[in-house]
């Protein structure tokens, strides 16, 4: 019977890797952490241990109070102190048996100021070529390119460069984990330890908490109503005197703007930069109907950086022309793979709240998944009318916007979400 | 039903029937945190009782104490714990009978014992503080029989929330500052140090509040016979009312005395067209208020209504502003637009000089500040515009933007079609280039 018990008690993790959730998912040496785990059944008292890099989540087991139907309410549960940097493995226990029931995996990033920081500051083994690193200091730390020299973890870069008072060189082979990094330049160094992150084959799962999402929302070439031709443009800019990265490699070159007119993404497409470089990238995206080309220059979309999602919270469009003569739609993604349903109520001026379900479709690639799903506003005859609308996705990083689109005239305004909510 | 609800329970039923025959056991210190030891009462024991056996199942504790007959009835005191977070039900038991029952519950790191919202108020207080409960357990306020302080000042008007562990109270008047609010019952007293934030007539405190910018707030004749709209709303979604400390739509301000700030009601909306603030505004608001709110920003063209609903424009959170350079892709200096860039910058002087750099150009501009108070010098930025000229048909150039001095600054291109109006943004995202 307590076995029984047991199974139920973590029957949804064992099952859903996903429900064992790291906040803030990019933790550093100054976030608290938190886990969050999700069980049909409450669970005893909670512990935290921490042993080297193996966090222990033990639960008292009790083995009642179980929610019929069974499902998962969130337990948070803070890890106590600060973390160092390193990786970290969460185990999930609970009494009697020590039977592991979700996992997760981690990396704390050092947030302290140091004598220089590496660009990027997470690589991948499975990255195709050698990646080119650079040493980004205060001040500069070689006066000649002959006489600097750099090494990882003892191991010496090739192909060592300047430019300004960035050091650019060719990483030599690399292990899996932290590297420490050297600055050399005559007899003076300098060192930094665990400069550098190397993701490892086993490591993967721990991408999330190094490399950050930045979302497309669109990425298209597609026919539209009344004979319109969207395209999408979209402009990538590394203005930086660094190779910038995404998860799959090199993305740009020092000083690089890519721009990539249309794409077959209709349900978006997710970057995944290494979190120290996001920051420095430029993002610019437009839509365009291309048969109107006279018309204008078309309409700006937001790329979606973390920051900009909503996690555990509606997240609310105001005023949204919902006239007829327009086409009113909808679209709402994740930065994970769920196949939850979104919770739209859509509250006009005047009449009753309306609200329905959406469920949502995860979209893969080699770098993750994300996930979609949109849905037409109905349009109303009145002159004038407007309503809000409110998105509730619990428990994923959730964005979205709406699309107004006149039906003569093609115009396209946008609309996305300032601030967070609940139903107005 | 959970552990909550049911500890609700029990606590509502024996409130209810004070006459049953078990006992209430009480519990000291009023609010237990982990890692504390807890003083355990148990009423009508006897003083000729041997010592109780505690025992500890997750979150039960059953305590066997034998009274023996004839008894010299007293309370017992036991000290237990320490306690991991969580609920605990207290059961007593003379033998295997049960007659005196509990339930407290321990905080975990950084839980406090009741949240109050609003966090920003007016100094002069007449604004509805809702304070929820972490949990009935506490006891803190049984029939809103507690006195409950803000800033040292007690509140006088109190009554139930919607919700069963709400109290909502009248803020009394208090100094402008950051202050504790209390909960005092009987000889207890639990206190939530820095629970609200007032303000008054002076300079805001910007370690509290939050300059969120309306870029355009205007209604305006433009080129071509266009008539420029600005439609604006703010919405507090939340259950208790948001307390702005300036106020930016159009309306008479109805204070006398202190600053123009604007009651959002639970559950409203502020919506708007027009306005007097073309070189933008911003929205003051307490930065744990500010989550709560959200907002909309669109402009249009109104000569030309039927032909779209506009162009939405960005209300900017601090956290989108930058004190480095700003970076705005694929900028079309092309002869069919008009290009105008604004330049907004919270923390510059008037007079104060930034420049711009654009296809090889370097372009410096001056930006300029207008206000005449406390609170409208705190809501206008520095702001600057220049309209960039038009190169060959097809240009596009990345326009990076450096700010005043350190300011917090923000900006955005409009590309406006100049036949049919159509109007595009770029805003910047991203930084880079001439740090």
């Amino acid at each position: 019977m307590r076995k029984v018990l047991l199974l139920l008690l973590f029957s949804l993790p064992a099952v859903a890797q996903d429900r064992l959730l790291v906040l803030p998912v990019a933790p550093t040496t100054r976030t608290p952490v938190d886990l969050r785990i999700y069980l049909a059944c409450a669970p005893g008292p909670a512990s935290v241990t921490v042993a080297g890099s193996v966090i222990k989540l033990h639960f008292e087991h009790t083995g009642h109070l179980c929610a019929d139907p069974p499902i998962p309410y969130p337990y948070t549960v803070r890890v106590p102190g600060l973390l160092p940097a390193g990786e970290y493995r969460v185990e999930v226990t609970a009494d009697p048996e020590d039977a592991i029931a979700a996992t997760a995996a981690f990396v704390v990033r050092d947030a302290e100021e140091r004598a220089f920081r590496v660009e990027p500051a997470v690589v991948r083994l499975d990255w195709p070529t050698p990646p080119v690193l650079a040493i980004d200091a205060l001040q500069s730390l070689c006066v000649t390119a002959a006489n600097c020299r750099v090494f990882v973890d003892g191991l010496p870069g090739t192909g060592v460069a300047l430019h300004g008072r960035v050091i650019l060189f060719t990483a030599p082979p690399l292990d899996a984990g932290f590297a420490d990094v050297r600055v050399e330049h005559g007899s003076t160094f300098v060192t930094v330890q665990k400069a550098l992150y190397v993701v490892g084959g086993d490591a993967q799962d721990a991408g999330m908490s190094l490399f950050e999402p930045v979302l497309f929302p669109l990425l298209l070439d597609a026919p539209g109503a009344n004979g319109s031709l969207w395209r999408t443009e979209a402009v990538v800019a590394n203005l930086e005197s660094w190779l910038v990265y995404s998860w799959e490699g090199r993305l740009l070159n020092p000083g690089e703007v890519a721009r990539l007119a249309g794409g077959d993404y209709p349900r978006g497409l997710v970057l995944r930069i290494p979190r120290d470089q996001a920051p420095h990238v430029a993002f610019g995206l437009r839509a365009r109907d291309v048969s109107r080309v006279e018309d204008g220059y078309g309409t700006e979309i937001p790329v979606v950086r973390e920051r900009d999602t909503f996690f555990d919270t509606p997240f609310t469009l105001l005023d949204v022309p919902v006239e007829s003569g327009y086409r009113v739609k909808l679209r709402v993604y994740a930065l994970t793979a769920t196949t939850q349903s979104a919770a739209i109520s859509v509250a006009p001026r005047s009449g009753p709240i309306v609200t329905t379900y959406v469920r949502l479709a995860p979209v893969c690639d080699d770098s993750g998944c994300h996930s979609y799903a949109e849905f037409d506003l109905p349009s109303t005859a009145a002159e004038g009318a407007r309503a809000d609308v409110t998105v509730t996705l619990p428990d994923v990083a959730t964005w979205g916007f709406i699309t107004v689109t006149n039906n003569e005239t093609q115009q396209v305004t946008v609309v996305t979400p300032g601030g967070k909510g609940g139903r107005p | 039903m959970s552990r909550r609800l049911a500890l609700a329970a029990v606590l509502i039923l024996a409130a209810a029937f004070p006459a049953a025959a078990l006992d209430l056991v009480t519990f000291s210190p009023q609010v237990i945190r982990t890692g504390e030891k807890i003083e355990v009462r148990i009423p009508n024991a006897c003083s000729n009782s041997p010592a109780p056996v505690v025992t500890r199942s997750g979150f039960e504790v059953t305590i066997r104490l034998t009274r023996p007959q004839p008894c010299t009835p007293e309370t017992r005191v036991l000290e237990l714990g320490p306690f991991r977070p969580g609920e605990y039900s207290v059961g007593v038991f003379d033998g295997n009978a049960p007659w005196a029952f509990g339930a407290f519950r321990v905080l975990g790191e950084g839980e406090q014992p009741f949240e109050v919202r609003p966090f920003g108020l007016a100094a002069t207080g007449g604004v509805e503080l809702h304070i929820r409960l972490q949990d009935l357990a506490f006891s803190l306020c049984p029939q809103l029989k507690c006195a409950i302080r803000i800033g040292g000042v007690e509140a006088m008007t109190k009554r139930q929330g919607s919700h069963p562990n709400e109290i909502v109270v009248m803020a009394p008047p208090t100094a402008p500052g950051l202050h504790d609010v209390s909960i005092a019952n009987g000889g207890s007293t639990v206190t939530l140090p820095g629970a609200v934030f007032t303000f008054g007539p002076g300079a805001p405190d910007f370690t509290h509040v939050e300059r969120i910018l309306f870029p355009l707030n205007f209604d305006a004749p433009g080129a071509h016979g266009s008539l420029w709209r600005t439609e604006s709303a703010i919405a507090n979604p939340q259950p208790w009312p948001i307390v702005t400390v300036n106020a930016i739509a159009p309306f008479v301000c109805p204070a006398v005395v202190g600053p123009c700030t604007e009651l959002l009601q639970p559950h409203s909306k502020l919506a708007w067209n027009g306005g007097t603030y073309p070189h933008g505004v911003a929205l003051l608001v307490t930065r744990r208020d500010a989550e709560d709110l959200a907002f909309s920003l669109r402009v249009r063209d109104v000569s030309r209504v039927a032909e779209g609903f506009g162009t939405e424009v960005p209300v900017v959170r601090e956290r989108d502003m930058d004190v480095g350079t700003m970076t705005l892709l694929d900028v079309p200096l092309d002869p069919r637009y008009r290009v105008k860039l604004r330049i907004y910058a919270f923390g510059a002087a008037h007079g104060d000089t930034g420049f711009v750099r654009y296809g090889g150009r370097h372009v410096n501009y001056t930006v300029t500040r207008h206000c005449d108070s406390y609170e409208s010098c705190a809501a206008t930025p520095a702001y600057a515009e220049l309209d960039l000229p038009a190169g060959e048909p097809g240009t596009r150039e990345i326009v990076s933007v450096v700010p005043p001095g350190n300011s917090l600054a923000w900006s955005f291109a409009s590309v406006t079609n100049n036949d049919t109006q159509q109007v595009t943004l770029v805003t910047p995202d991203g930084t880079g280039g001439f740090r």
